[in-house]
């Protein structure tokens, strides 16, 4: 005997033999309306997509809201969904992203590391300041770096995130990026050589600043 | 991070990139961001290490669930 499509199922079935359906007649008789139908499957799975969030995000209630956001994305976007497409790995995949998006929007801005500090060392004048007004100097730069980087374009932007805050190589980045090492460090140069526009622009726009920051000698990175 | 070295890393570490150093970890959430193969396999991995997979979520988060599915109507 064969099973009885799934349309049918959301209108002629009781409550146990839902419960006893695959995951795709439900979602299937969901998409026709049956909410019970959609019930078992936030039932059936909610605990996994909790776990899923919470794998990435560290914090339960974080991974609770994300698990229910994934739901509703999936009843938002059920006609996106196909049959001959697992359920699960569909649904698994949005959970997944939304978590990854959740913990990103809560990352705090990236602080000048080492590297960033030796970029913007590079940028401060060569003659020897206090400490005090270097410092102020290597902030100045460093947050016109970031807001140079703000303005790069995506991809130039990713790679040098990838780069010097998350100190991953060209070859991490191309995996990271699904590209070639290549055309990574394309984006590198292009990037460094828009960041570096930029703070020229920066510099002269601080020129009447009693601190502007003044090119320095040349250098280059290895 | 590749998807071979992630898959080494799930299977030796397990999924909650918790325990993961702070750098692998990043580099596994920017691998899951553009490969749905990575992400399929950290489902995989988060499946397996589920403890007592027949119980359910919190009555509440089902029915909060509901709730605001029931207002897209």
């Amino acid at each position: 005997m064969t099973a009885s499509p799934a349309p049918a199922l959301a209108t002629t079935v009781d409550l146990a033999s839902k419960r006893a359906a695959r995951d795709d007649q439900l979602f299937e008789a969901s998409r026709n309306g049956d909410s019970q139908a959609f019930r078992i499957l936030v039932e059936r799975h909610g605990q996994m997509l909790q776990r899923l969030a919470w794998n990435i995000l560290r914090d339960e209630q974080e991974a609770e809201d994300v698990a229910q956001e994934a739901f509703v994305s999936a009843w938002r976007n059920r006609d996106a969904w196909r049959p001959e497409a697992k359920f699960t790995t569909w649904l698994y995949r949005i959970a997944v992203n939304k978590a990854i998006d959740r913990y990103r929007q809560r990352r705090p801005t990236p602080q000048p590391d080492d590297t960033l500090t030796r970029l913007a060392d590079a940028a401060v004048r060569p003659e020897q300041p206090t400490e005090q007004e270097a410092a102020a100097e290597r902030r100045d730069v460093s947050n016109s770096m970031r807001a140079a980087m703000e303005r790069l374009p995506e991809t130039q932007r990713r790679a040098l995130t990838l780069f010097y805050f998350d100190d991953l190589d060209v070859a991490e980045i191309a995996q990271a990026m699904v590209t070639s090492e290549q055309s990574v460090r394309a984006l590198l140069k292009r990037g460094r050589m828009a960041l570096r526009t930029r703070l020229a622009r920066s510099r002269t726009a601080c020129a009447d600043d009693p601190r502007g920051i003044r090119p320095t000698a040349g250098r280059t990175r290895p | 991070m590749t998807l071979a070295e992630f898959a080494r890393l799930l299977e030796g570490r397990g999924p909650d990139l918790r325990g993961w150093p702070d750098g692998d970890a990043r580099a596994a959430l920017d691998l899951m961001a553009a490969s749905e193969a990575a992400q399929d396999l950290f489902a995989a991995a988060t499946a397996a290490g589920l403890e007592n997979g027949g119980a359910g979520p919190d009555p509440a988060f089902v029915e909060a669930i509901l709730a605001r599915i029931a207002t897209d109507e």
